[in-house]
């Protein structure tokens, strides 16, 4: 590890470079995984049985499914942390357990874990954004220019916070600096593992805010939660994972439609769609699937009698 | 019942100036209320829930546990057996090698006879649900299991207050659910000789909406206090401080400034479903 500062004091240039916009190019294909986890102890367990998936590339989507569901071991396939027992993992056509190297494809796809703040290492903030893009061999201006970028879009200031140790600060900040660090690799996909457990309202709004942009930027986002509420708001296409198996893969409209599907994943509906459905009782909006205080509004708004 | 008078906390940064944490914090939770204390990340809330069982010592002001006061050390055993904690993460509170022997741990060290310790621990192992992993090891439990049962080693204690610092961020929703029923269940609990009293920290509203009463706390101060339905009703100031609303009240906020406010939305309908 070099020294404190790391000849980061020409740093502060005020004015940014906007990412140019990306073909995007990726296509994840899973194809019957089965997974168990081998232990010592315990006979092993089939944590995924028979996933398959499609996801197509620059595509936003929701891993969702009660605590030991197998999100995050699905999540961890996708980079070759962990290795299917039978089926396979294919980007753009080809098994990642075939030939191209796994190093390659972890620069493609960004995992950012649970709580990652956790895993905050440099003596600075800017310290850790630096560590991704350094260790692809970029030019230091490239470097530089990356993290800066980051940190842009996680709205942290590098002159406020740039040089300022990860453990002075908050941890919706902490959670904002990790993230900067795997968005300084620019990948092409990234999955994340209920990135906003934890934070504030303010906090949560931020890292939703930036998975927009990403989405925007033609990047992949796989979001893996247990917030039903939180990515129905967010995004369309919702995977439901139960007892290791794909339990629903579809519309959030079609999922919210069918109370049995719903009981048998242990799903609420998320309030802001009861809320709807309430209103729409008392004949204020037209339809029950709403997601978020945004569309409330909206539906509220085209309903009002123009004059009284 | 707990007591907080004139309390200051502060600390020097590594910048040599002092930051005060908690700024004058004026407070009272009586014996059986239900109390929810929500703020932005970083207003104190967990440095302020440390200070009610002595964890922390404040730097100025008072805070005392039925007349025991905690900047006298020896009255911090009492204190703590009084006023037991439920952490975030329940990794960083369970201890033991197996679940039946984590919940026997605080009442061991207690002196409780063995004879009761073993009736207490299976009645908890019980309540909670938790019998049949009665020899496992807790790492091998779900989230939600652990949660459960650093919850049940503390209920086992018999604390008059439990100050839960954001218990649910680490679960899942199911988990959450039970989690708040089994809170519900301890509360309505007729053979504890007083009822339980309760501080639920959290980042999520909802979860404060059956409490007797809900303080909002930012930069380390007081900023409003009152039952869920007068906090949760200033929309505005809520947004402000960067704290979540339940959505049932935004929505009727908004009804009320867009219409004729005649037709709004009935809040208890919305509570959290158990």
């Amino acid at each position: 590890m070099t020294g404190k500062g790391v000849q980061l004091t020409t740093f502060f240039v005020p004015k940014l470079k906007v990412e140019r916009p990306r073909i995007p190019a990726m296509q994840i294909k899973i194809e019957n995984l089965s997974f168990s986890y081998k232990s010592p102890w315990s006979a092993p367990k089939e944590v995924l049985t028979n996933v398959s998936l499609t996801i197509a590339a620059g595509e936003m989507l929701a891993l969702v499914g009660p605590s030991g569901s197998g999100k995050t071991t699905l999540m961890q396939h996708l980079t070759g942390l962990l290795k299917p027992d039978t089926g396979r993992i294919c980007v753009d056509g080809q098994d990642i357990w075939q030939g191209s190297s796994l190093n390659t494809l972890r620069r493609r796809i960004g995992l950012v874990f649970q709580f990652p703040e956790t895993q905050l290492f440099g003596e600075t903030v800017l310290e850790d954004v630096v560590f991704g893009p350094r260790n692809l061999g970029l030019a230091e201006g490239e470097v530089r220019e990356r993290a800066e970028l980051a940190m842009q879009q996680v709205d942290l200031d590098v002159a406020e916070v740039g040089e300022r140790s990860p453990l002075h600060l908050s941890e919706g900040e902490r959670r904002r600096v990790a993230l900067a660090g795997v968005l300084s690799m620019q990948p092409e996909c990234l999955a994340l593992d209920e990135p906003t457990a934890g934070l504030d309202a303010a906090g949560t709004r931020i890292v939703l805010d930036v998975l927009r942009q990403q989405h925007r930027q033609g990047r992949t986002i796989i979001l893996v939660s247990h917030d039903i509420a939180l990515v129905s708001a967010l995004l369309h296409r919702i995977v439901v994972l139960n007892d290791g198996r794909v339990h629903f893969d579809g519309k959030k409209e079609d999922l919210f439609k069918d109370q049995a599907h719903l009981a048998a994943a242990g799903i609420v509906p998320p309030k802001a769609r009861r809320i709807a459905c309430a209103l729409k009782r008392m004949g204020l909006v037209a339809t029950e699937e709403l997601y978020s205080f945004a569309e409330i509004k909206n539906q509220l708004d085209r309903h009002r009698p123009i004059a009284e | 019942m707990i007591n907080v008078s004139d309390l200051y906390l502060g600390y020097s940064t590594s910048g040599g100036q002092r930051r005060r944490v908690l700024d004058g914090i004026n407070f009272a939770i009586e014996d059986g209320e239900r109390v929810g204390l929500m703020g932005p990340n970083g207003s104190g809330k967990t440095t302020f829930a440390r200070c009610l069982n002595g964890l922390l010592s404040p730097s100025s002001g008072a805070v005392e546990v039925d007349d025991l006061s905690t900047t006298n050390d020896a009255h911090l055993p009492e204190i703590r057996r009084r006023v037991g904690m439920v952490f975030q993460n329940p990794e960083n509170q369970i201890v033991s090698t197996t679940v039946e022997r984590e919940i026997a741990f605080g009442l061991e060290n207690l002196g409780v006879p063995r004879a009761e310790m073993h009736k207490v621990v299976a009645d908890t192992l019980h309540k909670f649900d938790l019998a049949r992993y009665r020899t496992h090891p807790p790492h091998r439990l779900s989230g939600g299991e652990m949660q459960r049962l650093a919850l049940a080693s503390v209920v086992a204690m018999s604390p008059q207050t439990i100050i839960f610092d954001e218990p649910s961020s680490y679960l899942d929703g199911a988990g959450r659910r039970q989690l708040l029923s089994l809170i519900d269940d301890l509360h309505r609990d007729q053979s504890r000789p007083k009822a339980l009293t309760t501080l639920f920290i959290t980042q999520y509203p909802d979860e404060v909406l059956t409490c007797d009463r809900v303080v909002i706390l930012d930069q380390g101060k007081i900023v409003i206090t009152g039952s869920p339905e007068e906090v949760f009703s200033q929309v505005a100031r809520m947004e402000s401080l960067g704290v979540d609303i339940p959505l049932e009240f935004a929505v009727n906020d908004y009804l009320k400034t867009t219409s004729d406010g005649r037709l709004l939305l009935n809040p208890s309908e919305f509570l959290p479903i158990s």
